[in-house]
């Protein structure tokens, strides 16, 4: 079969230019690259999840009109049974439709003991607490990457809740610092994190990708306007960190591409804080820069997308705030845009006779 | 060791996570293979600023212009408004004889000009108040752009068409009153956009209509189902009535010839959304049967569910490997 020859070829490639040493399990990745070309199409995909979604739907139903609803005890078992099930039994579970009824009902499961919960009139916070540690446990134990990325979701959103929940706004802002830290790690060092251990490897692009929606989550919170008050001071202080790792960013790809012209290094560092100047009240804006800036720089479709969405979303958010008049937003739009248009004209002008010296072919 | 050339073939990312994972590859070798075969170079860099920086511009620009007009909307005499419309209508059609542009530019402003076309009649109205009559506004809009989209040979273009027929009849049904319930009037959209499906798949057939993408014909294939489900869905849980049965001698007829469409072409499209679209409707008619919510029958619809899907995907999978198979021989076939 021509795909065997493929990877074959391929890991004769890989070892010629790694030279000997080079230690590998031949037929595991033989098994497991063959097992990802032949992945079922969009049709396949969407089918069954809209069919897991609602075999587990009507599933529950019949629960609950057996009588769970009465029962809040009951809940939390039938929730925690699930629960041990779908992330122990995800490894051996070979059918397409019970593959993506699991998430659902992981999902239900974590839903019903929530919901428990409260109705036992928990205190909230611990119930947050309870979730959060289900969501961990979910991480350490579970190889799914689907189940993976919900688990960071719920990981994060639970924390957010805590904070809103306990009317400490301002730790909103260092929520955002720390996952805009996080992520920038996570996605400037890929190869120290897949090559660090299985676990993480296998963990790598549910990381990425639960990391970037929370991370956006978090700055949705900050970038609408009057949802949450918190003092203007941390804000800059969250843009500042922002720019920071921007910089930092912009210097690591300097170094990496080999520009060695100081001048030119200089102009590109200078150019970038620049250009985030005007958004530094909005650390939303700023952090979907830096993450577009970063999927780019890996060549992450999805997270990029995600990035170009959310700073559209933002920017227009951002001026929909704007007590101004709408002339005057009209004339920042037009300059704004006219100021862009020029930097385009000149940065072509630079690229097309400028030195080439530090330019690659 | 002798060195050969370097690596020629691409490695994606999948592939290198895969072998790092199961391998003693160190993180500097993975960096190195990921920036070689997947990181974003210096070119993509620049291709990057310049089409962010344009693209920002652009988008700026646009909007400060289009926040300029909304603010003096109110105070702009009627005659400027119609005539901006209609001169960004004349610019439009002017750019597409005299200048020469590719064709799929002009193919879009082509596109851009008959939305303006509906924007001239809503501003029309809106200055004229000619009142909340949206059927003579879609009717009209639809009428004075046909022309455009019958020789425009561009899809997106007939997409937003069939959009715009379908919010005729829509609008023809809610302004006229008739006493059609919901489900026929689900049961006629179906039948509009299958009729027009057909036809262009017929057109396309006989190789006079050169042009018909596939997103294009799954999407209307999409709707239409989606349509007919609903309104079997509907039909099945409400009291019985004559429309059902209409609903249901549509889809029949409609179906059948569908999936013999999926086998001779071996298009699995066809084949999936239609058996599914099925299982839909006997899990609601199966949770009609017992007239109040019994917990058994959530049960039984449960694992029905789990069943068919599982036995439909099966399917799907070794029909697409059977189909494989001959269409490669068929290739083989076919250059010897």
């Amino acid at each position: 079969m021509e795909e065997n020859q493929d990877i074959k070829n391929l890991i004769t490639e890989i070892s010629i230019t790694e030279g000997d040493g080079f230690n590998y399990q031949e037929e595991i990745i033989k098994k497991d690259l063959l097992l990802n070309e032949d992945q079922p199409g969009l049709l396949i995909k969407v089918i069954s999840i809209l069919g897991g979604f609602w075999a587990c739907i009507t599933f529950f139903g019949f629960l609950m009109l057996a009588g769970l609803y009465e029962s809040e005890n009951g809940m939390i078992i039938i929730g925690a049974i699930f629960y041990i099930a779908v992330i122990i039994g995800n490894r051996y579970i070979k059918n397409i439709v019970l593959d993506t009824a699991s998430v659902s009902t992981y999902l239900v499961a974590i839903g019903l003991i929530g919901f428990a919960l409260i109705q036992r009139e928990v205190e909230l916070n611990y119930v947050f607490i309870i979730m959060i540690l289900l969501a961990v446990i979910t991480v350490i134990v579970t190889e799914s990457k689907v189940l993976n990325f919900i688990a960071i979701l719920i990981f994060s959103g639970h924390i957010q809740a805590l904070i809103i929940y306990n009317e400490a706004n301002n730790l909103l802002h260092v929520y955002n610092i720390v996952y805009v830290g996080f992520t920038t790690f996570v996605l400037m060092n890929e190869a120290k994190i897949i090559s660090f251990s299985k676990k993480m490897n296998e963990l790598y692009s549910p990381l990425r990708i639960g990391l970037l929606f929370s991370l956006v989550g978090g700055f949705v919170f900050l970038g609408v306007k009057g949802i949450f008050d918190t003092e203007i001071a941390y804000v800059w202080v969250t843009s500042g960190v922002i720019v920071l790792l921007v910089l930092y960013f912009v210097y690591k790809v300097i170094i990496s591409l080999k520009i060695n012209n100081s001048k030119t290094r200089l102009a590109l560092l200078i150019s970038s804080a620049l250009i985030l100047l005007p958004s530094i009240f909005a650390p939303a804006i700023c952090g979907a820069v830096l993450i577009i800036l970063l999927t780019y720089h890996q060549k992450y479709k999805t997270g990029l997308g995600l990035g170009i969405i959310s700073l559209i979303y933002f920017i227009i958010q951002f001026y929909y705030d704007l007590e101004l008049k709408l002339i005057e937003k009209s004339i920042i739009l037009f300059l704004s845009g006219v100021l862009f248009i020029v930097a385009y004209v000149f940065i072509k002008r630079i690229l097309l006779k400028g030195d080439h010296s530090d330019i690659k072919s | 060791m002798k060195l050969r050339k370097t690596l020629f073939m691409k490695l994606s990312r999948n592939q290198i996570q895969t072998v790092s994972k199961f391998s003693n590859l160190e993180e500097k070798n993975v960096n190195s293979l990921l920036k070689k075969n997947v990181y974003a170079s210096e070119s993509d860099w620049i291709r990057f600023i310049k089409i962010g920086l344009l693209g920002l511009g652009a988008a700026f620009t646009l909007s400060g212009i289009v926040f300029f007009f909304a603010y003096n909307w109110n105070d702009m005499h009627k005659f400027f408004k119609l005539a901006l419309n209609m001169s960004i209508i004349i610019a439009g059609v002017s750019a597409i004889l005299f200048v020469k542009f590719n064709l799929t530019v002009n193919k879009i402003i082509l596109t851009g000009i008959s939305i303006l076309i509906g924007v001239f009649l809503a501003v029309f109205g809106q200055i004229y108040q000619t009142g909340a009559n949206s059927f003579d506004f879609f009717l009209g809009w639809a009428i004075f752009i046909v022309i455009w989209v019958l020789i425009s040979d561009f899809p997106p273009l007939w997409l937003i068409f069939i959009i715009l027929l379908n919010t005729t009849f829509i609008t023809y049904t809610q302004q006229y009153g008739t006493d059609w319930e919901f489900e026929m009037i689900l049961n006629v959209l179906f039948l509009i956009n299958v009729i027009i499906l057909t036809l262009l798949i017929f057109l396309h057939s006989k190789t006079i209509l050169k042009n018909l993408p596939e997103w294009f014909s799954k999407t209307i294939a999409i709707f239409s189902i989606s349509a007919i489900t609903l309104s079997l869905i509907i039909g099945v849980s409400d009291n019985y009535s004559h429309t059902v049965l209409i609903s249901i001698g549509l889809a029949l007829f409609l179906y059948v010839p569908g999936m013999y469409y999926g086998i001779k072409k071996r298009n699995l499209f066809y084949l999936a959304i239609i058996p599914f679209s099925i299982i839909l409707v006997i899990a609601s008619l199966l949770l009609r049967i017992t007239d109040e919510a019994v917990a058994d029958m959530y049960l039984i619809v449960s694992l029905f569910t789990i069943g068919s899907i599982t036995l439909l995907i099966r399917q799907i999978i070794s029909l697409r490997k059977k189909w494989k198979v001959i269409n490669n021989n068929e290739k083989i076939i076919h250059t010897n």
